[in-house]
């Protein structure tokens, strides 16, 4: 894994600046037709919510029963602090102390 | 042209400069707790050097929590890059969007302008730019500030995780950051729905497809279903 990141950073490097520069470039002349500019604005969240799903339900591959699935479990604090706030730092706090909390009280 | 209209021109487009700083310095600070918590977790799996790479070439924080979060499960690369290419999608609407308005910039310092494009300096340029005359050096301003507080609060973030180590909980600091992002991001009703829809499906298709292609299935049929939705149920 150590060989393969790098290659895997700079192929995204890559990307993302195909990303970035060919609209850039190219877009500002031309126009996407709506349901274009829909779906592009549509997909960011759902990835984000797809892979967050999978990660809480299946951390390291398992699924661990939900009451004692430590990461699942901190999400609740997590997601009841982001609702609220919107605030990073206080989400981070409350997900971070639950989860450190609960992987230790779920050891025993 | 006399020497004074030069001055006086100089000295405007500094003032231009500093102004796109000075109105992304807040805004910017909201990026420090990402950067931290990128590189405190990103460290647990590449060097430090590689946290701070990725910072500088890639720039962006959600795409480069997801590489290193994939990477440490061992995915295979081109689902990582499929996955974070999708995840960045945005970037297009945003740097189309920044583009028209930034109207003759020159060839050359495109591919920059471009590389500095993120949230945080769109939201900022596209608002100053509603309420009167910026141009490319505010946005210029806005997207430097940006760039250097997040190079680092990253390396700041790699420095602390690689001295605290595993455990503290730091590995969700992951979780939390896309938990809290993808609050910022799905703000009305349709977003929702597509993002619930992209999780459902994404746990269906998990035992047909395999755990990294399912993401990318449920996200694209979503994202089309949410399309044709939107096309019959307009308003």
């Amino acid at each position: 894994m150590e060989r393969t990141a790098p290659w895997v950073i700079l192929a995204l490097a890559a990307a993302t600046f195909a990303l970035r520069y060919i609209p850039f470039a190219a877009l500002a002349r031309l126009s996407l037709p709506d349901w274009a500019e829909e779906w592009l604005r549509l997909v960011p969240g759902a990835v984000l919510a797809a892979m967050l799903a999978q990660t809480l339900l299946f951390p390291d591959g398992q699924a661990p029963l939900p009451w004692r699935n430590a990461y699942l479990l901190a999400a609740i604090p997590a997601v009841l602090v982001a609702w609220r706030t919107r605030s990073v730092v206080a989400t981070m706090v409350a997900g971070v102390g639950s989860y450190a909390l609960l992987s230790r009280l779920l050891a025993f | 042209m006399g020497a004074d209209t030069n001055l006086s021109l100089r000295s405007a487009t500094r003032h231009q400069l500093f102004a796109g700083v000075r109105a992304t310095l807040a805004i910017g600070l909201s990026v420090v707790p990402f950067g931290l918590a990128y590189g405190a977790t990103a460290v647990l799996t590449m060097p430090v050097s590689q946290v701070s790479l990725m910072s500088l070439t890639v720039f962006a924080g959600t795409a480069q929590f997801v590489t290193a979060s994939m990477l440490a499960q061992s995915a295979a690369p081109i689902s990582i890059l499929v996955t974070t290419v999708l995840l960045q999608l945005r970037l297009v609407l945003m740097s189309a969007a920044i583009a028209r308005k930034l109207e003759r910039v020159p060839r050359p310092i495109e591919p920059i302008l471009s590389h500095l494009i993120t949230d945080e300096s769109f939201a900022v340029t596209m608002a100053a730019m509603a309420e009167g005359e910026v141009g490319p050096r505010f946005y210029v301003g806005s997207g430097l500030t940006v760039f250097v507080i997040w190079q680092l609060s990253s390396v700041a973030g790699a420095l602390l995780g690689s001295g605290l180590g595993d455990g503290w909980g730091i590995a969700y600091a992951m979780p939390s950051s896309l938990i809290c992002l993808l609050f910022m991001l799905v703000r009305d009703k349709r977003t929702l729905a597509v993002s619930l829809t992209a999780a459902g499906l994404c746990l269906a298709l998990r035992p047909l497809v395999g755990s990294t292609w399912n993401v990318l299935a449920a996200t694209v049929l979503a994202g089309i279903g949410g399309v044709w939705w939107n096309a019959r149920h307009p308003g």
